[in-house]
């Protein structure tokens, strides 16, 4: 069940991380307690992506680009442009998957089950605690606030099974998230043109359930 | 006379043998109130299933334990499985699971994907499969991972079964695994769960005790850390309701020997008859103990706690005779007395025996054993005050006893001759009036809680634990019956759409069948088919043009292309996988195969009988219902009883004292009858079986006084007088401390007996308004 919710919540995992990349560095208390304060004043971040998928299957590397928004109150939104639209809306109660067509799908907890732990840690992380990510991951910090490297590698539990080590890396936003799987195949995440932007717009609003 | 005594202590020695294996060891007390009620004669085979599933939930001990930091949580409950590991009560434990565990529980069951479809995929791929297929190749790809549960990506590329498996139900309802542990979170508080099968049987009286102790060391630990510890299981409602019924025995057996004591010591004024009083009680106890446990092999706990009452009963005999001793003086002789109250105490033992009699005609097993148990202990107490008595009363009464007489019955006389006539007419009348209206506030309630009862903390903490993880209980559950295993597991499918849709409604939480696990046959044909058919058409297309190498494509359908593992029962039920549903499985008899289905926690039982009802060969098995109703129709039973009884009672005294005698003597105990239910409905009491076994006992009882007063007319009146008056006041206190009780229906049952018992005493008197004059003896 473990490897099952991996698979499902692998991309709001990488989306939490990037966010909690971006603006956290794990390794000295005083550092981390440093970027979370200065992430208090950012609300919404928005980013375009441009995901490579490494897969002994496949014959040649699978690419996949779009765009992330990040509500450190409401929730995430990770929408996959080209070479398909397929949009994820990550929300405390649960992930809803948004298909070509417009039709959504829920994936609440009772769905899918393990994602329990995913949930605390997307709770942790929006709540910026440093102490969820230490829960989830041994991490081993390099470099400084401006250009730093994560290392994680993840504790005994439902994301160990899928995934043997995660790498983070940027400076004031995250830049780079490489993903390796236990399998042998790889996902490395880039982002560009990463931008606060307070508030969200309508529509994004309407995804992640706001009331205007 | 020495045979009459040799006989008696004979008696008293095959008692004691028959106890003997029994010494030493705690009493064989039956605390499963399940075994004391009547089968379900119509349906055998929902016997059996309730027996089975009854047997898997009461053998289980369920804990959670919980604290607001994750941590500490984790610590407390290793250190809760850890103390669980070491005691030699329990079987095995589920705590902590290696995350291996689940990956190879459910690879197994990949080696069906062939024939498994999830619903929501089954739709896709038979209206659009090219599209569904790609969707979800997208998801698949988009996301990082490799196939699930072991597999390979290049084995499943659709995750098909990974969609299959999301749509298994999960009796874990709000559970998730968190660090190897089974986890719920609420409120901030993070809890674990832990269960544990009993090593023994969940009412053996021993493992009872020591497993309660067991968990209230745990509780203390988790507590001494700010944490708290929840626990439940059959095993912990038995033990409570054991030691309830122990202290209510102890409390009742204690209070009414002092008050025994007391009476006998104030009235008789010799230690000698408290001593003997005591001796006839223990010889009627030992003597019922003994033949209950010769022909049942077990007490039950009920049994216990109505025969603790039988002491009240008992002492009746005895007293006669000492009564009499005392109105006789120093003319006393024991062989001339014990001629003359004869035929009143065997009339009184016979008519109480047709009051328990009653009982006995009843198939409510538990009922027929408090039949026997009484009738053995009031024939044993009889014999005792016939045969082994006469030789400890040789000498006369006490004379500072015997002034005690005239003033008791002067006052008799002056109450009887008050209660004639016209006065009697308007006592009747204004007690008519006072109490009759109460029948319009009679309710009646069947339900067995009345019975059996757990305390508030049992519940609560049972509550807490199904709120956190969802498991519902196996006191109800739907029996499904079909011909052949195929058309068992189609009506299974059925059923479970059924519950889905309560599922999204919120009406359940959730439910375990085996149909979610093994389609019929027929679906599975058909899914295999559809599959085949998309991927050879669309699929294959798909995973070239994503860039899919060549001879990965070719691999899986060839894959698919070989002739399938079809999944059946048997199959199924071999994997390790299937344990947590085994038992739901009985297979097939006389041609006829079943299963069961276990609803989770539910909100209303009528959206269930619903479901049953729209579905033949789905019936819904709710055994405390279904007692309820037996319960109903056993008071309905026990109603026509009395009627029956009180005629017996009338026809067995007619051939002593004549038809219109007889009438008149059973007149007092019906009218106390009458009154008493009125009084019943002014206190709110609800009428139930107990009520009306209540009312036979009254009946049994109560005609006792009038038949002691007749008997009293014409010989030794006011030793009689002083008989009814003691009798009345040690039966008042034995069964009116029932009414104490923490259980509904023995209070109940000891309410209605001190009323009632109240009404007859007072009336019984009333025998004498009517025949001849009283002859008048000097005292």
């Amino acid at each position: 069940m473990s490897v099952r919710c991996w698979n499902r919540a692998g991309w709001p995992v990488l989306m939490l991380l990037c966010w909690l990349g971006s603006h956290l560095s794990a390794h000295a208390e005083g550092l981390l307690d440093q970027v979370s304060q200065q992430l208090a004043r950012h609300s919404v971040v928005h980013a375009d992506f441009v995901q490579t998928r490494q897969m002994a299957a496949l014959k040649k590397p699978l690419q996949l680009s779009g765009q992330l928004v990040v509500s450190r109150a409401h929730g995430v939104i990770w929408r996959i442009d080209k070479p398909y639209r397929l949009t994820y809306v990550l929300l405390p109660k649960g992930v809803q998957e948004i298909l070509p067509d417009g039709r959504r799908r829920e994936r609440t907890a009772q769905d899918i089950p393990g994602v329990g732990s995913i949930e605390s840690l997307f709770k942790g992380l929006l709540l910026a605690d440093p102490l969820v990510l230490q829960q989830h991951f041994d991490v081993v910090a390099e470099g400084a606030p401006t250009a730093w490297v994560l290392r994680l590698t993840p504790k005994k539990g439902p994301l160990q099974r899928g995934l043997q080590a995660a790498n983070m890396s940027g400076g004031e936003q995250v830049a780079q998230v490489v993903l390796q799987e236990r399998s042998g195949d790889s996902t490395t995440i880039q982002f560009l043109h990463t931008e606060v932007r307070d508030p969200l717009t309508a529509e994004e609003a309407r995804l992640l359930g706001v009331d205007g | 006379m020495n045979k009459k005594f040799v006989a008696w202590v004979a008696m008293l020695l095959l008692s004691l043998a028959a106890l003997w294996p029994y010494l030493g060891q705690p009493l064989p007390v039956q605390t499963n109130v399940l075994a004391m009620l009547p089968d379900d004669a119509r349906q055998p085979a929902v016997e059996q299933a309730l027996a089975q599933l009854a047997a898997r939930a009461g053998e289980r001990l369920v804990l959670v334990v919980g604290h607001p930091d994750a941590d500490t949580a984790n610590r407390l409950a290793a250190g809760v499985e850890t103390q669980l590991r070491q005691s030699p009560l329990l079987k095995s434990v589920q705590g902590r699971v290696q995350d291996w565990d689940v990956e190879q529980l459910i690879l197994p069951y990949a080696r069906y994907r062939p024939v498994l479809l999830s619903p929501d995929d089954r739709q896709g791929l038979q209206r659009q499969p090219a599209e569904h297929l790609q969707y979800l190749l997208q998801r698949r790809l988009g996301l990082p991972g490799a196939g699930g549960f072991g597999l390979a990506w290049a084995d499943d590329p659709f995750g098909l079964f990974d969609q299959v498996v999301s749509h298994l139900p999960h009796a874990m309802g709000s559970l998730q695994w968190q660090q190897g542990w089974l986890t719920a979170s609420r409120a901030g508080w993070h809890w674990r769960l832990l269960s544990a099968p009993l090593q023994g049987d969940a009412y053996d009286p021993a493992l009872q005790q020591d497993l309660t102790r067991l968990v209230d060391g745990l509780r203390q630990q988790a507590e001494a850390q700010d944490g708290q510890l929840l626990a439940t299981g059959a095993v912990l409602f038995a033990a409570e309701a054991r030691q309830q019924a122990e202290t209510e025995m102890n409390l009742i057996g204690t209070v009414s020997l002092v008050a025994v004591v007391v009476l006998m010591l104030g009235v008789f004024r010799r230690v000698r008859h408290l001593l003997l009083s005591g001796m006839v009680i223990a010889a009627g106890t030992l003597v019922a103990v003994a033949a209950t446990l010769l022909v049942y092999g077990q007490l039950h706990l009920l049994t216990l706690v109505m025969g603790a009452s039988l002491i009240g009963v008992a002492i009746d005999y005895s007293t006669h005779l000492f009564a009499s001793q005392l109105q006789d003086g120093d003319h006393w002789d024991v062989q001339r007395a014990l001629e003359a109250i004869h035929p009143a105490i065997r009339m009184g033992l016979l008519t109480t025996l047709l009051g328990y009699g009653a009982l006995a005609l009843l198939t409510f097993p538990g009922l027929r054993q408090i039949a026997f148990f009484s009738s053995a202990g009031l024939i044993g107490s009889y014999l005792t005050v016939l045969w082994g008595l006469p030789v400890f009363v040789r000498q006369p009464s006490a004379r500072s006893a015997r002034p005690l007489l005239v003033p008791v019955g002067r006052v008799f006389d002056a109450y009887s001759h008050w209660l004639r006539g016209r006065r009697l007419i308007g006592l009747l009348l204004l007690l008519a009036v006072c109490t009759l209206p109460g029948w319009t506030r009679l309710q009646t309630d069947d339900d067995i809680r009345q019975l059996i009862k757990p305390s508030d903390d049992l519940l609560r903490q049972e509550q807490q634990i199904r709120d956190l993880t969802g498991q519902g209980n196996s006191r109800q559950f739907f029996l499904l019956e079909a011909d052949s295993e195929a058309a068992l597991l189609a009506l299974g499918q059925r059923l479970n759409q059924q519950l889905d849709s309560l599922v999204d409604r919120g009406e359940l939480q959730g439910y375990q069948s085996l149909a979610s696990w093994v389609p019929p046959p027929g679906q599975q044909r058909h899914d295999h088919a559809l599959l085949q058919q998309a991927v050879q058409t669309e699929g294959q297309a798909l995973l070239r043009d994503a860039g899919v190498r060549d001879g990965i494509v070719t691999h899986y359908v060839t894959q698919l292309n070989q002739p399938p593992a079809w999944l059946d029962v048997d199959a199924f039920l071999a994997l390790p996988l299937s344990t947590p549903v085994r038992h739901l499985w009985f297979g097939a008899e006389a041609g006829v195969w079943r299963m069961a289905v276990v609803p989770g926690a539910f909100r209303s039982l009528s959206h269930l009988h619903e479901v049953a009802q729209g579905l033949p060969g789905v019936t819904l098995v709710d055994k405390a219902s279904a007692v309820s109703d037996s319960f109903r129709q056993f008071r309905e039973s026990a109603s026509v009883m009395f009627a029956l009884s009180l005629l017996a009672v009338v026809v067995l005294m007619s051939r002593r004292y004549g038809w219109r005698r007889a009438l008149l003597l059973a007149a007092p105990v019906a009218l106390s009858v009458l009154f008493t239910l009125g009084v019943l409905g002014w206190l709110g009491v609800r009428v139930n079986l107990f009520v009306a076994l209540g009312f036979l006992m009254v009946l049994g009882v109560g005609v006792d006084y009038a038949i002691f007063v007749e008997e009293g007319r014409h010989h030794q009146r006011y030793a009689a007088v002083l008989a009814v008056g003691l009798s009345a006041l040690t039966t008042l206190l034995s069964f009116g401390l029932l009414a104490m009780s923490a259980t509904p229906a023995v209070r109940g049952f000891g309410l209605t007996q001190l009323i009632g018992v109240g009404f007859s005493v007072l009336l019984a008197p009333m025998v004498l308004a009517w025949g001849h004059g009283p002859k008048e003896q000097a005292p």
